[in-house]
């Protein structure tokens, strides 16, 4: 009987100090990932130029450039002349190639540095559908395959000559629920 | 001389009941058979299972996260990328279940090579290089993958690994 009990006791040590129970310890795996970085045009949500005002940059950006340093440029129509109001159709769209079927909500806006200066539209917006309802911000729901073109106002009202004006388009898109 | 022999029929005493060897018994020998199945990593005890298309299982049955034409589920006419200076998110990449047999919680630690893809659970805001999480047994959480293309040129590819560590809460 002292033998068994023993024994007992000296399993039970020997599954302690060895660290083999019935229970679970550890689990490893490494998994791999990859992730292709493309041109504005050709990403998940994608830019496409769609006037010659906008175009993909070497950096594979899409830039907007109202002058004589557009690649665009024919050698003519240097700018925007003071106390006029321009309206472009489509200068850029926002399309959804998301692989998961899934709508978007994207949001525009334009940098304060241009807010005097540039507005946004878009008919598949809801609030700045035409140039006359044009703003700052702008909010566009995007099905999966499809686009929201965006036109601009440009409005150089007290603007004065041989100025020019930089700023940015912060686009930012998001699970539309 | 007595001594040494007392010392050693102290020791083999010793020796016997350490080994548990007793004189009425020998030894003992059995084969027991060891079955282990190996399988992709969406059925084994702790799943990894695809919810996004960017995320798949080769044929080696291991998860790839994969956002490029090279991905089994890339169509014609899906974006083929992430553009530079871009920062995508997208919830619920891929699961880590458990389904271990013996009723555990397991914490999970998942850790990006690269310092461009974080991870997250619940909060975005959160995204890390590395997430730990807790499973309940029978229970699955969503790990969450945020893509930056900060600093990065057209063409170029963001490679790296996951490793995933489970134990015991």
């Amino acid at each position: 009987m002292n033998k068994i009990a023993l024994l007992v006791i000296f399993s039970v040590a020997l599954a302690l100090v060895a660290g083999v129970g019935a229970n679970f310890r550890m689990f490893n795996a490494e998994r791999e990932f990859s992730v292709a970085v493309v041109a504005d045009d050709q990403e998940l949500i994608d830019l496409t130029p769609n006037q010659p005002y906008a175009f993909i940059d070497d950096d594979g950006k899409m830039i907007v450039r109202f002058d004589t340093l557009n690649r665009n440029y024919p050698g003519y129509g240097n700018g925007i002349s003071p106390d006029t109001i321009y309206v472009f159709d489509k200068v850029f769209c926002v399309s959804n190639g998301l692989w998961d079927n899934e709508t978007i909500a994207v949001d525009l806006r334009v940098s304060p540095s241009l807010e005097g200066i540039i507005k946004l539209y878009s008919p598949s917006s809801t609030e700045n559908r035409s140039p006359d309802e044009a703003g700052s911000t702008l909010i566009t729901v995007i099905k999966p395959g499809e686009d929201a073109c965006i036109g601009f106002v440009i409005n150089t009202t007290g603007y004065t000559k041989d100025n020019s004006y930089e700023g940015t388009i912060t686009i930012q898109g998001y699970r539309f629920t | 001389m007595m001594g040494r022999l007392f010392g050693l029929v102290l020791l083999v005493t010793a020796l016997m009941l350490a080994m548990k060897i007793g004189a009425d018994f020998a030894s003992y020998e059995a084969e027991r058979s060891v079955h282990i199945a190996v399988v992709a990593d969406d059925q084994e005890l702790i799943d990894l299972d695809p919810q996004q298309p960017y995320a798949y299982l080769g044929n080696d049955g291991k998860l790839y996260i994969d956002i490029s034409e090279n991905n089994p589920n890339y169509d014609e006419g899906l974006g083929k990328g992430i553009s530079p200076d871009s920062v995508y998110a997208f919830n619920c990449m891929f699961n880590v279940s458990n389904h271990l047999w013996n009723g555990t919680t397991i914490e999970v630690r998942i850790t990006s090579s690269h310092s461009l893809v974080k991870l997250y659970t619940d909060n975005l805001d959160s995204a890390d290089n590395t997430v730990t999480f807790q499973v309940p047994p029978e229970s699955s959480v969503c790990v969450g993958m945020e893509f930056s293309g900060q600093g990065l040129e057209p063409d170029e590819v963001i490679n790296g690994t996951l490793t995933i560590h489970a134990e015991p809460s």
